[in-house]
């Protein structure tokens, strides 16, 4: 199945990471002969948003190229042009689609030069088309035409809405810039997946979202035979940023030049104005005190009318509508007002929204079109200080048995099938040796150069694995996790030889009978198993690669894990 | 064949230090009969080691041997031999006199050789030959 991940604006990226993330540490899609996987599945990204330089975009880079080197290391193949493949997880196109919606197309080489809501609309992209200025410009103060917006929309939707309704519209033109980058033609006649994500409270997200939903739902509309699902996922507040370094001015305030420069130099040092050129400083000064930024206090009222409007107007065009959010959002530490410098840690609410997104790629329906699944956290749950357990399970599609997947059983099978390849197999013995693990060394008996590589390249991509775990839960590196999941976790990835036997022991068989001497556990989910049992599974029927052998033994691990009653 | 070269006078007075006493050939042949027990008993007990570690063993790492940890079990029985010779060369007065030190330090090389020899036969004639060769 094609699945399409839309990530419109900043939030929108760190629930791609996220994602991305989630698929590299094994989560599945389907279950095929029996083995719940990814693999076959593939997913592009596009990315919707003005700020091309966002650090969040940089975040979601790393993820993709961490992503890409994991499959390297997976695939006995090479891997073709950006397309990162192995039989471990669901192909992803390396290649993120960059659609800036300010990349717009003109009617003549002036168009679309100044990037700003004003700039736009004095703009026309259609020969046929009249400048949208004197139509709409009465509706907008002086400052929100001329504000440059290619660092976003400040949480300001009423300026980006007209925006991505112009660039909605150049992408039913496909030499149009946006038309080119999307490259909607190579989906006709393929079932896809569309996922569209983005922020109620944001600028871009909240104006992003029902447009590129009604665009896609328009054209899926118009061709059902296509087989093209579209479904979104909208995250209400759930990070405030601190307050700016200094405040607005009143409304009808205008700042002189030397207020200005003054401001500037006394802000140099702030982490908002590193990087940027002097007269970037100075922009980001008026900015700030033309009231351009994200202020925590609109947030919940912006979501509430974003709700309403989607209510009314938009929810008809999604087959899957999901909402997370926290009832106390978390309080970010940096204040940015977007850039290389908004850098923020990747939140659980994005962990839980792209647990929507595997949701929903699997074709698993939650409710129906005429109802809504109220699911609410349950109360012993503190939304800053959350649990593996308490993720959102999500379901296989009917295809896939329809089975629910839990993630926090995702992240202790990972954690398990890393020790049992890296510290279950004798590697430092030439496979020839190798008792109780028959199959695999009938694969490199008398290779030992094979051997001795793929062991390099196992251990590599499990690192990446274990990377991708700490870097979803871990409390150091993300904003809303309790530590506790992290720290057991930790204790499953060490390379301790103390920590190491004590995990043998606990897989040992009991003599002469079969059973384990002990179980692996991680918060409500435990697994009892032993290495020889570990050693008696190999994937049949296929050619042998590491991505699939990885992959089975992941899946064996997974059935076994059970619920602590 | 063997036996002969085993048993000739040259190859017994090897093992002696003073054959003056009468019936030293006996007692050279029985220093060499006690080495060859000695060294069959002790690879014996030494692959029994093996395969029980291997059985009981509770991962499968634990139940593939190296080389180099097959070559130390090896080598650790040559312990129990030399111990073995020892005790059976001091408790035994015809031995503490007919072969002597010399005598001693010889038959214990004499069996740890028959010892290594079985050690590597046994090995060889089982499935256990990859974890030697």
């Amino acid at each position: 199945m094609k699945n399409v991940f839309i990530a419109i604006g900043g939030s929108g990226a760190k629930v791609a990471e996220a994602l991305v993330r989630l698929l590299a540490l094994g989560c599945p899609t389907r279950k095929q002969n029996g083995v719940y996987t990814s693999a076959g599945d593939t997913l592009q990204l596009w990315r919707i948003d003005p700020d091309r330089s966002a650090g969040a975009a940089v975040a979601l880079q790393n993820a993709i190229r961490q992503y890409q080197d994991m499959q390297k290391h997976l695939s006995d193949t090479s891997q073709a042009g950006s397309l990162a493949s192995s039989r471990w997880a669901m192909d992803l196109d390396t290649r993120i689609r960059d659609l800036d919606p300010l990349q717009l197309p003109r009617a003549a080489d002036t168009d679309n030069e100044n990037k700003s809501l004003g700039g736009v609309l004095d703009s026309q992209y259609r020969n046929n088309l009249k400048r949208s200025t004197p139509l709409l410009a009465p509706f907008y103060a002086k400052k929100d035409l001329e504000v440059q917006i290619d660092r976003g929309f400040y949480q300001k939707p009423f300026i980006g809405a007209a925006i991505m309704a112009i660039f909605a519209d150049s992408l039913e033109t496909e030499s149009s810039p946006g038309g080119k980058e999307a490259g909607l033609t190579a989906f006709h006649n393929n079932q896809t997946n569309f996922f569209v994500c983005g922020s109620l409270h944001g600028g871009t997200g909240a104006c992003g979202v029902p447009v590129m939903g009604k665009f896609l739902g328009a054209r899926k509309k118009a061709n059902p035979t296509w087989g093209w699902r579209v479904g979104a996922c909208l995250l209400a507040p759930y990070c405030v940023p601190p307050q700016p370094p200094f405040k607005a001015l009143k409304e009808g305030e205008e700042p002189d030049e030397q207020m200005v420069r003054d401001l500037v130099k006394a802000h140099v040092d702030h982490p908002a104005f590193a990087d940027l050129s002097p007269e970037k400083k100075e922009e980001l000064v008026k900015q700030i005190l033309h009231g351009f930024y994200a202020d925590p206090a609109d947030m919940e009222a912006r979501a509430r009318q974003g709700l309403a409007y989607y209510k009314d107007y938009s929810a008809d065009y999604f087959d899957e509508l999901y909402l997370v959010g926290k009832p106390e959002p978390d309080k970010l530490t940096v204040w940015s007002n977007g850039g290389n410098s908004q850098r923020n840690p990747l939140n659980s609410a994005e962990v839980v929204a792209a647990t929507a997104a595997l949701n929903f790629f699997t074709g698993a329906a939650t409710g129906d079109s005429q109802s809504y699944v109220v699911g609410a956290s349950t109360s012993d749950m503190d939304s800053q200080k959350m649990r593996l357990r308490h993720l959102p399970k999500y379901r296989l599609g009917a295809a896939g048995g329809g089975e629910e997947i839990d993630p926090e059983k995702v992240f202790l099978a990972t954690a398990v099938m890393r020790h049992l390849l890296l510290h279950q197999i004798r590697w430092d013995v030439p496979a020839k040796n190798w008792a109780g693990i028959e199959q695999l060394r009938h694969i490199y008996m008398g290779n030992e150069k094979k051997q001795e590589d793929d062991q390099e390249l196992y251990s590599r991509a499990l690192e990446l694995m274990a990377g991708a775990m700490l870097s979803v839960i871990a409390p150091n590196q993300t904003i809303g996790w309790d530590g506790t999941d992290t720290a057991r976790i930790s204790e499953y990835l060490s390379g301790d030889p103390t920590k190491i036997n004590e995990i043998s022991g606990r897989m040992a068989k009991r003599f002469m009978r079969g059973e384990p001497t002990g179980a692996l556990d991680l918060g409500n989910s435990l697994v009892k198993l032993t290495t020889v049992e570990f050693g008696k599974w190999f994937p049949t029927g296929t050619q042998f690669s590491r991505g699939e052998y990885l992959r089975y033994v992941w899946s064996q691990v997974f059935t076994r894990i059970q619920d602590i009653a | 064949m063997l036996a002969y070269v085993f048993l000739s006078n040259d190859f017994l007075r090897f093992f002696t230090e003073d054959r003056s006493i009468r019936g030293w050939e006996d007692t050279a042949t029985s220093w060499l009969i006690t080495g060859l027990v000695v060294a069959v008993v002790c690879a014996g007990v030494m692959l029994f080691y093996k395969l029980f570690q291997k059985r009981s063993a509770g991962n499968i790492k634990e139940q593939t041997w190296s080389r180099g940890e097959t070559i130390l079990l090896m080598l650790a029985g040559l312990i129990p031999v030399f111990i073995c010779i020892l005790v059976v060369w001091y408790a035994t007065s015809n031995f503490y006199k007919v072969i002597g030190m010399p005598g001693l330090f010889k038959g214990i090389v004499f069996a740890w050789l028959l010892y290594l020899l079985f050690m590597v036969i046994g090995h060889l004639a089982s499935p256990w030959r990859r974890e030697l060769i």
